[in-house]
């Protein structure tokens, strides 16, 4: 009788100090919103760069005195949920699109609060990422085991969404001269914003450096051209005589986009580049190219001006394309 | 016995069941009240790992913290939510010995709340001229330094908040070199660089080392946040400017923590503030839901977070705030 009493109070003893109270275990990423991992990377038709790799590591709510080991794997029946949720529209990030490259349980070591290593997924082919909606990958915690049995996931921390998306550029940062022809520009019809007297967009097209489109001098309105080459052309890139009229006036940032109906527009990305060289003139010009990394086959082509040297206006002497 | 007799006894037993019913009924008996709040030890272990662990912070000045306090009716050390994580003593220190202090002393140890004592610049410099008169300039810096460590230590505190307003009508010789958001001032330099034996993320002690209101482009490595006074800030590009320029261009934005001013604007939350998502909200909850371009921010603060107390339920802005920045974990 002794010695049963002894086992049942020695069994409840154990039970008491292996089954914390309150005690959870969780997840969480080192951002702004603790439930929400960001990758961002920058994709062009043949290569991606930019983030590539994101992890974060399981906590417990305080630390005991038992390792814990934390169990995490994707859960996409939430994509739904979370899009309804913030509005938005990601994509599930496909299976062929990431691995995970620490296994998928993470400990935590008795003592601690923290897991000693962290759950790290790695995006594989990002060129093939290529909705532009984005994409999100929900990982949660499967399950939680201890000698602790009081150890419990976490309710409202069980998930991180990883949200992935690629910004596309098609416009190569080397700007280097073309090989190729100019494309014949008759039959180009050329829309512009807005313009200032005597300084119209067929300026564009005149075969003059010296003179040039120049915008209004509003400093709110915006600063854009449109050409539509009357039929669909492979278009390398484009050549531009800076505007001598006023040096000061000259774009250092362009968005580029295309479209061949005028309706549904595709952005190639933006071009940086810089005003004009003090040592160039209209009579030997620095020309500026804005080049495509693959072809683009379109027949409207639309520079939207987002940045110049100074003031409130910008222009252009002479532009053409590169077959 | 006669029938007399037995209608009597009988008689006298029925009175004597009324009167004990009577006496029952007017037993007096417990009326189930509200329990006032009892927290597990366990959550108290949670509350303390949070507290340790890395998150945006809920900072808060907070007056009328300098008296002596009584156990008999609660003050502003008894009702500071549990999350707020930095106390910043702009009402002084309690006095030592006194129910206040020991309520101080308990909420470091108990809930993991941090205290740290707050003077203007123009306060050190008062400092100095009354400890170290006669000894020369940077000297008396260094000097002052340790006896600020020293009072921090000696009353049980977490560390310093200075209050550094110098283009802001408060002159002294800390910040005297100009500079309307971040200055560069030697003698600012040199007392947290000082300071920094003692306080901050240089000395090792874990004690805070803070600034508040402007800030000094040469003390980057030695403080842990910047809070800054972003009062009736309602917008998040307004909030991004605060960093740019306070920030000097060199402050990382987990050590800038905009803080709300709750003297006069505790009622409704702070001003309308624009934000992005939800449209028109209060300031404080938009300050939590704002994130810098550049990376997390170090937390939000309010000053004279005390004045939320008569909210009901009590301090429900900065509740909901803290929320926002870290849900508790269930």
């Amino acid at each position: 009788m002794a010695v049963c009493c002894i086992l049942i109070l020695n069994a409840c003893k154990k039970d008491g100090e292996m089954n914390s109270k309150e005690l959870s275990a969780f997840i969480k990423s080192a951002g702004g919103d603790v439930h929400i991992a960001n990758m961002a990377f920058k994709r062009t038709p043949i290569a991606a760069s930019g983030d590539s790799v994101t992890k974060f590591p399981a906590y417990l709510t305080r630390e005991i005195n038992s390792d814990v080991l934390v169990n995490i794997s994707a859960d996409e029946s939430l994509v739904g949920t979370f899009n309804s949720t913030n509005k938005t529209s990601y994509v599930l990030l496909p299976a062929a699109n990431y691995k995970i490259l620490s296994g998928a349980q993470l400990t935590i070591p008795a003592g601690s609060v923290i897991s000693t290593d962290s759950l790290r997924v790695q995006l594989v082919d990002r060129i093939k990422l290529t909705d532009d909606n984005g994409y999100v990958l929900p990982l949660s915690i499967r399950d939680v085991s201890a000698k602790d049995k009081g150890a419990k996931p976490s309710e409202n921390y069980k998930t991180v969404y990883i949200i992935v998306k690629g910004t596309y550029s098609n416009i190569n940062d080397a700007q280097s001269t073309l090989p190729g022809t100019f494309i014949a520009r008759t039959g180009w019809v050329l829309t512009v914003s807005n313009t200032t007297a005597g300084a119209l967009g067929p300026a564009m097209l005149d075969g003059s450096n010296t003179t040039a489109w120049r915008s209004s001098n509003s400093s709110s309105a915006a600063k854009w051209l449109s050409i539509d080459m009357g039929a669909a052309q492979q278009i390398k890139g484009f050549v531009y005589v800076p505007n001598y009229v006023l040096t000061t006036e000259n774009a250092t940032g362009i968005n580029v986009s295309t479209s061949m109906d005028n309706v549904t527009w595709t952005t190639q990305g933006s071009w940086k580049g810089t005003g004009p060289a003090t040592t160039s003139s209209a009579a030997s010009p620095d020309l500026k190219n804005i080049n495509f990394i693959i072809p683009v086959q379109a027949r409207y082509f639309r520079f939207d001006i987002t940045s110049w040297t100074s003031g409130s206006r910008v222009g252009i002497a002479e532009l053409n394309a590169v077959q | 016995m006669n029938i007399n007799k037995l209608l009597t006894i009988a008689g006298m037993a029925v009175i004597s069941i009324f009167s004990f019913s009577c006496t029952k009924q007017n037993m007096p008996e417990n009326i189930p009240m509200k329990q006032v709040l009892q927290r597990s030890d366990e959550y108290y272990a949670n509350l303390r790992a949070y507290k340790k662990s890395k998150h945006q912070i809920f900072f808060g000045w907070f007056g009328g913290t300098g008296g002596a306090g009584n156990p008999n009716s609660s003050g502003v050390l008894d009702q500071i939510p549990d999350s707020v994580d930095i106390v910043s003593l702009w009402g002084g220190y309690p006095i030592p010995g006194s129910y206040n202090a020991a309520v101080l002393q308990k909420t470091r140890e108990l809930k993991g709340t941090k205290f740290v004592w707050c003077m203007f610049g123009s306060g050190v410099a008062n400092l100095m001229a009354k400890n170290f008169p006669n000894v020369p300039l940077p000297e008396s810096i260094d000097l002052v330094a340790k006896s600020m460590a020293d009072t921090i230590s000696k009353h049980g505190l977490d560390g310093f908040d200075l209050d550094y307003e110098p283009a802001y009508g408060d002159r002294s010789i800390f910040g005297d070199s100009g500079g309307s958001f971040a200055t560069n001032d030697p003698e600012t330099q040199r007392l947290f660089k000082a300071l920094s034996q003692y306080l901050g993320p240089m000395s090792g002690t874990g004690k805070l080392l803070i600034i508040d209101g402007q800030f000094d482009v040469g003390i980057v490595p030695y403080v842990d946040y910047l809070m800054q006074q972003a009062y009736g800030a309602s917008s998040p590009s307004l909030l991004q400017g605060r960093l740019r320029d306070f920030g000097g261009g060199v402050l990382p934005p987990e050590k800038f923590v905009p803080c709300e001013d709750f003297e006069t604007k505790w009622d409704t939350g702070g001003v309308n503030f624009a934000d992005p998502l939800l449209g028109t909200i209060p300031s404080l909850i938009g300050f939590a839901r704002w994130q810098p371009t550049q990376g997390r921010k170090g937390g939000i603060g309010a000053y004279h977070a005390e004045y939320e107390y008569p909210h009901n339920p009590d301090y429900k802005f900065i509740r909901q705030a803290i929320q926002i920045m870290n849900p508790a974990v269930r």
